[in-house]
């Protein structure tokens, strides 16, 4: 996949959380109390989602200008582990995974917000692998 | 008869207990220890099923439930404290033969208690004998349990979520996800702290009382090898009953109660 194909598989990403996933990602998943940036790089490639109460208003590749918020790290290798499982808790897992992804933003933000991420983790993962 | 509830006074705290009010049992009676954060209310479909056959008592530990806390509004945070604490509350109690059963955080707990008190059997679920993550980076996360910037309940939602297995009935889950909801950070931070610094492993030869070991195959945070740290090492007991269990998770406790009760009277009938 390229990086700009990537980037539309993130405007997919924009129309599921915004339209079929909205009730689950905002009541189930908190993110009616999301407002901010979510960023989420490939392999050096950053993708930034910016929210409003858990609408994604914005779509774009690169990092917001003033600087991660929230968001995860990793390589493709790291991705494709977590595409297979799906676990957050486990790619996420000092404990249990010696290629844990990185947290991007404060250790406060990401504990703060971390039920939401996980969601749209694995919103991501649908669209990046089941289309 | 229906489970009642009441408290006893232990080491000063006003300590609250629920029992099925089952038939005492020569072979003893089963004191359950509830995972962290949570409450005796993990029991009950347990407690039901063995009305009938077995005394079962599960009780709220410090800052847990419907517990006091520890003076100064603390929370049980060392692991040696905890045993103290259990076997108080079986002195306090009068139970002559108890059968300690815990989950997750009691999982581990029961090895020490084991190792230091005469219970008269164990059953460690979802447990492990040595467990070292404090003083990394998961550190943090246990302390931003208490933090007045995050919600202890919010934030581990997703967590909670993860560690329930795929065959655990849905009003189960709820209920385990309902547990998350009514945690507090003081207690949660308290349990991590010790499931997370915990090392019995130098003392397992010590217990020689009828072991039962159960995992939850679904537990992703507990994977087999934490189980086998206890194992390895549990040379002097009686018996030791390895019953992995597929498709359920950490909460097998509520998420499947009648395989857990039939399991209980297993290890009931090696004592």
């Amino acid at each position: 996949m390229t990086d700009l194909e990537r980037l539309e598989k993130f405007k997919e990403v924009q129309r599921r959380v915004n339209g079929p996933e909205a009730e689950l990602f905002r009541e189930r998943y908190d993110g009616r109390f999301f407002t901010g940036d979510m960023t989420f790089i490939f392999d050096g490639v950053p993708y930034s989602l910016y929210l409003y109460k858990g609408a994604v208003i914005d779509v774009y590749m690169g990092k917001p200008a003033s600087g991660c918020y929230v968001g995860i790290k990793g390589s493709s290798e790291q991705w494709e582990d977590f595409f297979r499982h799906r676990n957050f808790q486990l790619a996420t897992s000092i404990k249990h995974n010696p290629l844990c992804f990185e947290n991007l933003g404060s250790a406060l933000a990401n504990r703060q917000n971390n039920t939401v991420v996980a969601q749209m983790m694995r919103i991501i993962a649908r669209v990046m692998q089941d289309g | 008869m229906a489970i009642t509830g009441g408290y006893i006074s232990v080491n000063g705290v006003k300590t609250y207990y629920e029992t099925n009010n089952g038939p005492k049992s020569e072979k003893g009676s089963f004191v359950c220890l509830h995972t962290a954060g949570r409450d005796t209310r993990q029991y009950h479909g347990i407690m039901e099923l063995l009305s009938g056959k077995f005394e079962v008592i599960a009780f709220d530990m410090p800052a847990h439930g419907k517990s006091w806390p520890l003076p100064g509004n603390r929370a049980i945070d060392r692991y040696e404290d905890y045993s103290a604490f259990v076997w108080a509350f079986i002195q306090a109690m009068g139970i002559e033969k108890p059968i300690v059963a815990g989950c997750s955080v009691g999982g581990n707990m029961v090895y020490h208690i084991a190792e230091n008190y005469p219970v008269a059997g164990i059953v460690s679920m979802q447990g492990s004998a040595k467990i070292k993550a404090m003083n990394t980076a998961y550190s943090t996360t246990v302390d931003l349990l208490d933090n007045p910037y995050v919600s202890c309940q919010h934030s581990h939602l997703d967590f909670t979520e993860s560690l329930i297995g795929r065959s655990c009935p849905p009003e189960a889950a709820d209920f385990i996800m309902w547990g998350v909801r009514q945690e507090c950070g003081v207690a949660k931070k308290g349990d991590l702290g010790i499931y997370n610094n915990y090392d019995v492993t130098a003392e397992l030869g010590k217990i020689t009382c009828p072991v039962m070991v159960i995992r939850g195959e679904d537990d992703w945070n507990v994977p087999e090898h934490y189980a086998r740290t206890a194992m390895d090492g549990l040379v002097n007991a009686k018996k030791v009953l390895w019953r992995p269990i597929p498709g359920y998770g950490h909460f097998i406790i509520l998420e499947a109660p009648e395989i857990v009760a039939s399991l209980f009277e297993e290890l009931a009938a090696e004592i």
